[in-house]
């Protein structure tokens, strides 16, 4: 019997841990989830969509009934009468008022953000398509929102309450549509342990 | 809960190894994977840049921005839009005074001042024509350009200073092309009125120079097509053209533009206080045929201005619609 001599000790070799898996390799788009359907946020156009409605066919009931809207908080740069009736109220070349085809937006904004909550209540995926169209759209919006925001501010010098507020709910739906085509895509990877 | 990605769907239906193409997790040749060893899905973390919160604040600071120059573009000096007329700026608060001022006793030593009724009354009683208060409109349709509606806002806005308030009254001048040039006035477009006793609804089509201003509503257009043509205006659409409460309506002037030659905004409102003066004789028993008709048409209020001399012996002489 060795006495003092080398002793050999075997241990059970750690096992080998494979690397890891495409964690640092950018997702390809086959690894994106795809988004879940409806959500607050679709809720949350949803009702911007009613809201705008309300307002839009407020102001062009007012318009053809040819009666003044009540304009809170009246004076100083805010005149709603001088605004709602001037040449920047209508569809250029029409008679048109620009509040129809806003009624128009809030009314396909509205649909877009019901289709998602369609869907998850059958408890299907919302179209691919659905996001990416609905940011498209709210882009239109906004950019028809800076053009009367600039007629009101450089050409009238005067704002109406109402058409702030519509400008307002076309601004909260283009954040809510980017925020929900952006967290709907969820990048995802394989790992081992 | 999220729907995996197709690919992945395609692993679990394939009894979860690896699609074609996709290489497997390494492992050493000689330690096959054990048992304990799974696969999962892990969410990989996206760069501070693709997050929602990042595009939010991006596009806000964006649209602020765009808002912030639109304000900084319209506050320049030099920055007058082809909408707005160059001659408009807010009146001074003396001239203010004056014609909001013009004292009872001034009103009621001119009277009619020499002026003939201009207020024709509306024939077949129709319905009233009210404002958002409810409360009987007086409807103005004119232009800034034109000379006559320049000498007919002088009366208008003492008339209306009996019963409310003006708000962002600007002064202008008629066109400098047309005849009695640069008759010195008041501009409607981009004013405000507030009253208990009466609405007030203004149409100025075009600035000074011509270019388009207000659009009437088809409510207006329907006024303007039925009332400002025969027998109550001699020209269709003529203007200054105002209605007041479908009761009475007042086509063109009973203030010689003429007589206003020559004088600023400042000489037209010293002349409010001299009863003598043919300026003031004019303007103000014009004005005071308005005042009658207002308090016609709501009632005799406020009992002030209705149950004045002059305003009480005018309204009697009223016609009644």
């Amino acid at each position: 019997m060795p006495v003092g001599g080398d002793r050999t000790v075997t241990q059970t070799p750690a096992p080998s841990r494979p690397a890891p898996a495409a964690a640092d390799a950018p997702p390809d788009a086959d690894d994106v989830e795809e988004p879940e359907s409806g959500g607050a946020g679709a809720w949350f156009l949803l009702a911007l969509g009613v809201i705008g409605l309300g307002v839009s066919a407020y102001l062009t009931t007012l318009h053809y009934a040819g009666v003044a809207a009540i304009c809170p908080g009246a004076g100083g740069v805010v005149n709603c009468q001088a605004v709602l009736s001037s040449t920047y109220s209508s569809v250029p070349g029409t008679s048109v008022p620009v509040t129809v085809p806003g009624m128009l937006w809030f009314i396909v904004s509205g649909s877009l953000a019901a289709a998602s909550l369609l869907a998850a209540r059958r408890g299907v995926a919302e179209p691919t398509w659905l996001r990416p169209v609905h940011l498209g759209w709210t882009v239109v919006g906004l950019l028809a929102v800076l053009y009367f925001v600039f007629c009101e501010v450089v050409e009238l010098h005067e704002i109406c309450v109402w058409c702030t507020s519509v400008h307002v709910m076309v601004f909260l739906s283009l954040l809510v549509a980017v925020a929900r085509l952006q967290v709907g895509r969820v990048p995802t990877a394989d790992e081992t342990e | 809960m999220a729907r995996p990605s197709r690919r992945r769907r395609q692993e679990l239906t394939a009894g979860g190894t690896p699609a074609a193409g996709r290489p497997a997790p390494a492992r050493t040749p000689s330690s096959p994977t054990p048992s304990r060893y799974r696969t999962q899905r892990v969410k990989v973390p996206r760069p501070w840049w693709q997050s929602p919160w990042a595009w939010g604040s991006a596009i806000t600071v964006v649209v602020v921005a765009v808002i912030v120059v639109f304000i900084v573009v319209a506050n320049r000096p030099a920055a007058t839009s082809s909408a707005a007329s160059n001659a408009n700026q807010p009146v001074p608060a003396s001239v203010l005074a004056a014609v909001t001022g013009v004292s009872s006793s001034v009103s009621d030593t001119i009277g009619a001042g020499g002026v003939s009724n201009p207020l024709e009354p509306v024939s077949g009683s129709p319905s009233a024509l009210t404002g958002p208060t409810g409360h009987p409109e007086l409807f103005y349709l004119g232009a800034e350009y034109c000379p006559y509606c320049a000498a007919e806002r002088w009366s208008v806005v003492i008339a209306l200073s009996r019963f409310g308030t003006f708000s962002n009254l600007a002064e202008t001048t008629s066109s400098s092309s047309d005849e009695y040039p640069n008759t010195h006035t008041f501009s409607f477009y981009g004013a405000s009125y507030s009253s208990s006793y009466l609405d007030f609804a203004s149409l100025e089509t075009a600035d000074r120079s011509g270019n388009a201003l207000q659009t009437p509503t088809t409510a207006q257009q329907t006024l303007i097509n039925t009332y400002d043509t025969s027998p109550y205006s001699s020209q269709n659409g003529g203007i200054p053209f105002m209605d007041l409460a479908n009761s009475f309506i007042v086509s063109g002037t009973a203030v010689p533009p003429a007589s206003l030659q020559g004088m600023t905004w400042e000489q037209i409102a010293a002349t409010l206080t001299d009863t003598q003066s043919p300026v003031a004789q004019a303007i103000i028993g014009n004005a005071n045929w308005l005042t009658a008709g207002i308090c016609k048409v709501n009632g005799g209020q406020p009992a002030s201005v209705c149950g004045s001399t002059a305003i009480t012996s005018l309204e009697s002489q009223l016609g009644s619609s």
